[in-house]
């Protein structure tokens, strides 16, 4: 009998320990059936940063998320920021820029829509424009600061700006020590520092 | 004279402050050379995790924005899509 209580408690406790693992309890949150493509096109864009490409699948399960968050503003602006890094990784750049700036006028408060048509301006060969976007898209504190310091950095440097583009690679330098990244392109930089007195 | 001395003070501080502070201006550097950057160096794009802070300030949005509005500027930087490199290629 006691063997039988002692095999009760052991089963539970795993089921408990099992259930509290972050794991389990994130497949146990239930969506609706927007929200779930609109974590399905997260995922892909996600994933598609991580490949660096994307397929016809990604770009479909982004389209359905935008044609199903077509009654809420911030979800559709999520929506439509995750699906331009879809068309980012399939180098449609003009597809981008539409899709981003169509989040902006959803909400005007989503850095990583700046960030990314920054990015495909950049691609585009219209560096300017990206400087402008990446420094409209600093002000609203985005996550992962350092790479949006570090793109504008790319973006100055290819629209000529070298003081600009270097002290942009240093501050993202600054913002992340561990990364070394932007160290790599400050050691092809050669600077003085002007004389106040100049 | 006394006047002249605060003035000069005042424009030695206000020529020098930028240095003493440690941050550089564009205007205080000269790039004399810089070597091409490599074709392989990617800028980065941004996804919006879907799952985790921002949906639950999505979720806020939805009732009240000006309560979201204040959720955001309290979430914790994602670090979810810190290390995704885009390769778009040129």
């Amino acid at each position: 009998m006691s063997l039988k209580i002692s095999f009760a408690i052991a089963t539970a406790a795993a089921i408990v320990s099992f259930a509290a693992t972050p794991s389990y309890a994130q497949t146990q949150r239930s969506f609706s059936g927007a929200e779930n493509i609109a974590y399905q096109c997260s995922a892909a864009a996600i994933a598609a940063q991580d490949k660096g490409t994307a397929t016809e699948g990604d770009l479909a399960a982004c389209d359905m998320a935008v044609r199903l968050s077509k009654n809420s503003r911030s979800h559709l602006a999520i929506a439509l920021t995750n699906r331009s890094v879809i068309h980012l990784m399939r180098n449609e750049y003009d597809a981008t820029i539409a899709d981003t700036s169509e989040a902006l006028l959803w909400d005007s408060k989503v850095p990583e829509a700046l960030v990314n048509r920054g990015v495909a301006q950049m691609m585009a060969g219209r560096p300017r424009d990206a400087v402008t976007d990446l420094t409209a898209s600093l002000k609203l504190s985005p996550s992962n600061l350092e790479r949006v310091y570090f793109n504008r950095a790319m973006a100055r440097e290819d629209s000529g700006d070298l003081p600009g583009a270097y002290l942009d690679y240093r501050k993202a330098s600054q913002l992340s020590p561990s990364w070394d990244r932007p160290k790599e392109e400050l050691k092809r930089f050669t600077v003085v520092q002007k004389s106040p007195i100049s | 004279m006394s006047h002249c001395k605060f003035f000069a003070t005042a424009a030695f501080l206000l020529c020098t402050s930028s240095a003493f502070a440690g941050e550089l201006k564009a205007s205080d550097i000269e790039v004399v050379a810089v070597t091409p950057r490599s074709p392989d160096v990617r800028p980065y794009a941004m996804a919006i995790p879907f799952d985790g802070e921002k949906r639950v300030v999505m979720a806020r949005d939805v009732q009240d924005t000006k309560i979201a509005a204040a959720a955001s500027r309290d979430v914790p930087q994602s670090t979810q899509v810190q290390d995704r490199k885009i390769a778009a290629g040129r």
